[in-house]
């Protein structure tokens, strides 16, 4: 079941009366809405719905494992035992096949020919993103940042709600857990909050999102080398604003369905394009999963050791290659992981050079200044030309790195280059339209943050009438100016 | 699997682009049609790379079909690249987005139902009249067995009338529904690559082809044509 479709909006119509006519009633409330995203994600394919039951009640018999144990062995050996099976049971589904294909790829160059035991297995929706909610509830009652759930309902709620179920954000149990035991408050701000949010998901999704792939990024991949130069060039920069309006655009509607559920989900994406270095940017897109992979996987390998050297570029660049790895099973994931691993190790080392220089140089400065002044300031110019250095980079490296992302082979990704680098022939498939969303989609960006939190707070006291008028017509809006048809959003393949 | 109308008519210019090679081959395969279609293609780029003799060209657009063309017109898009090309062999792959509903008038036809049918095969005869304006040998390939049960099933009834009309307008017809199967006779995604090993030779999708598949899928439909 796709967000923006009717078969969606019905039923969360349904769920959304249901769920506030048992407000008061925490246990039915919690029935009703695990039955409802047990619906949402059987709509898709009702085999794995034993999947997620059963990593469901292994993760909570493993929380409370490890909360009864007192001996810091037992509990170690027992989360590690934890990890290692949601870890097991995602490699079986999306990695174990390409483990073996690569296998056969190493073989027959070396001049063996060997069958290798293929599994005819199909890769569960959502499964990347449930198995690590289920990694980090173990992991945090092993930590002791929460308790564990009493309740197998809880977690099993805690993993399946159906805003975030298949493509995040990956919610904390610390954040989700607590929420579940009070009584849900509908307010109006938090209503059109969240009706603000599904309409400004909808767009981004049915009109930018879906214009730009049809009628540029997805030509443009299926046959690069027929493509021209400025096309291409176009379309590596088309990708990462289809790619940001897409995911951006679930995260949106995720976050506002759970809003009028009464659910606060965190913000997963904040203007990442206005970002102006690589370690800004990952603190502001796909905000769920890059925390995640700090506290589960940088975390860890740093250790109880200081955050320095050549340890720590090494971690740097693990976390963003696993995290390459986790958007799926292809090499192109995994260079791309390592462009972004081994970039933010350079911009590390430049920063930490650069921080030296200048903190040098600004004492020097300071005495001398302070001697005619009392105080030194900074140039502006050099400081509006660091910064639009440091996004130019930031931005061109996203979106060349995006070329691999978005290839479903790496032969894809060198055609791709190959005839974007030739720099040759006229735009045939840009238009002003499409140039227009690209600039205007990453022009947005500069703006000002939490707009539609503060629209939402002005808008509180309209009539209940306007309101419903003007979300009306925004959704008759969109779905008049978009393209018809519904593509499934990216994300749901990781 | 939708297509805008900014892109239909930028295909057309790309289409008579590469519809007008520099010099004729001995031979040119053009290749029509959806995604598989260019699955195809790349397969025969593939294993005919050695071969300077054999020149294949993809006039493919993925996400269409004959069944929505208020979004992508085959007919019109294939009438003109044909009048521009010079390809002596022509595949048509087509028909893996078309179980959906047809709208004719105002009116709904549900996929496979008779009117469906009927509707279908009139746009399938329209569409290989068009393409018989091409002075090139004709084949139709019909479409490959799927993972998902239910497309399958469509596919079926969709490459009956593939081979009917295939039949009446000159084409020849080249079956692949049991080419990728296991032994017994299942959809796999998995098979037997050229090189005689285990490989996935179909994508996560459980439809398109892998390169080794898109190799596979090549090899059977060159030797179909005659030219293996």
């Amino acid at each position: 079941m796709l967000f923006p479709t009717p078969q969606f909006a019905i039923f969360f119509f349904v769920v959304f009366c249901a769920a506030w006519l048992l407000r008061t009633r925490t246990e039915p409330r919690k029935l009703l809405l695990l039955a409802a995203s047990y619906f949402f994600y059987g709509y898709w394919d009702w085999r794995f719905m034993a999947l997620l039951a059963g990593s469901s009640l292994f993760n909570y018999g493993a929380g409370l494992a490890v909360a009864a144990s007192n001996n810091e062995v037992t509990r170690y050996r027992l989360v590690a035992l934890a990890t290692a099976a949601n870890l097991g049971l995602l490699g079986l589904f999306k990695y174990y096949n390409f483990f073996i294909d690569s296998l056969t790829d190493l073989t027959l160059a070396l001049g063996i020919q060997r069958d290798m035991p293929f599994l005819e297995i199909i890769l569960p929706i959502g499964i990347s993103f449930f198995t690590f909610q289920g990694i980090s509830y173990v992991v945090d009652v092993y930590r002791r940042q929460i308790k564990p759930v009493t309740s197998p309902i809880d977690l099993a709620l805690y993993i399946s709600f159906f805003p975030q179920l298949v493509a995040g954000p990956i919610v904390r149990a610390s954040h989700f857990l607590p929420q579940l035991e009070k009584t849900p408050v509908l307010t109006r701000t938090a209503v059109t909050f969240g009706f603000l949010l599904i309409l400004n998901g909808i767009f981004k999704k049915t009109v930018v999102a879906h214009y730009l792939a049809t009628d540029l990024i997805d030509p443009l991949f299926a046959a690069p080398e027929q493509a021209s130069s400025l096309d291409l060039i176009a379309g590596h920069y088309a990708y990462v604003v289809q790619v940001y309006c897409d995911f951006s655009a679930y995260s949106d509607i995720a976050i506002g369905a759970a809003a009028l559920l009464g659910y606060r989900f965190r913000k997963n994406f904040d203007r990442p394009f206005g970002t102006t270095s690589l370690q800004q940017f990952w603190q502001r897109w796909h905000i769920s999963l890059s925390t995640w992979l700090r506290d589960y996987v940088y975390r860890p390998l740093r250790g109880d050791k200081r955050d320095a050297g050549w340890r720590m570029y090494r971690n740097i660049f693990l976390t963003m290659l696993i995290g390459g790895l986790w958007h799926g099973a292809n090499w192109t994931f995994v260079i791309w992981g390592a462009i972004h691993g081994s970039a933010l190790i350079v911009e590390r080392a430049a920063k930490n050079r650069w921080h030296d220089w200048r903190l040098a140089r600004t004492r020097l400065n300071s005495l001398g200044a302070a001697a005619v002044t009392g105080h030194a300031t900074p140039a502006p110019m050099a400081t509006f030309a660091a910064a639009f250095a440091g996004w130019f980079i930031t931005f061109h490296l996203f979106a060349l790195a995006g070329v691999f992302f978005r290839s479903p082979e790496l032969g894809t990704a060198l055609d791709y280059f190959g005839a974007m680098f030739a720099f040759q022939g006229s735009a045939q498939l840009l238009t002003p339209f499409l140039v227009l969303l690209i600039i205007g989609s990453v022009a947005v960006h500069f703006g000002p943050g939490n707009v539609i939190d503060r629209l939402a707070e002005r808008m509180r006291d309209w009539p209940a009438a306007a309101l419903g008028l003007l979300l009306g017509l925004g959704l008759l809006l969109t779905q008049a100016i978009g393209p018809q048809g519904v593509a499934p959003f990216i994300y749901f393949q990781f | 699997m939708v297509m805008s109308r900014f892109a239909y008519s930028a295909l057309i210019a790309i289409a008579l682009t590469h519809a007008l090679p520099a010099q004729a081959r001995p031979v040119s395969i053009a290749l029509v049609g959806d995604s598989l279609a260019n699955d195809l293609g790349n397969g025969m780029e593939d294993i005919f790379a050695g071969r300077p003799d054999i020149h294949v060209i993809k006039r493919t657009q993925f996400a269409t079909g004959l069944v929505r063309t208020d979004y992508f017109n085959w007919d019109a898009t294939v009438d003109n690249a044909l009048k521009h090309g010079d390809a002596n062999i022509l595949v048509v792959v087509l028909g893996g987005n078309d179980h959906q509903p047809i709208r004719v008038n105002g009116r709904r036809l549900d996929p496979l139902s008779d009117a469906w049918r009927a509707e279908y095969s009139r746009r399938v005869s329209r569409f290989m009249k068009t393409v018989k304006q091409s002075r090139a040998k004709l084949y139709w390939v019909g479409l490959p067995d799927v993972r998902s049960e239910k497309l399958a099933n469509g596919y079926r009834v969709m490459n009956r009338i593939f081979r009917q009309q295939a039949a009446k307008n000159g084409f020849t017809y080249i079956d692949i529904w049991n080419k990728f199967h296991t032994p017994d006779g299942a959809y796999s995604s998995f098979g037997k690559s050229l090189e005689g090993v285990s490989r996935r030779i179909r994508q996560e999708d459980g439809m398109h082809f892998t390169e080794p598949g898109r190799k596979l899928f090549a090899n059977y439909i060159a030797r179909s044509i005659g030219l293996r």
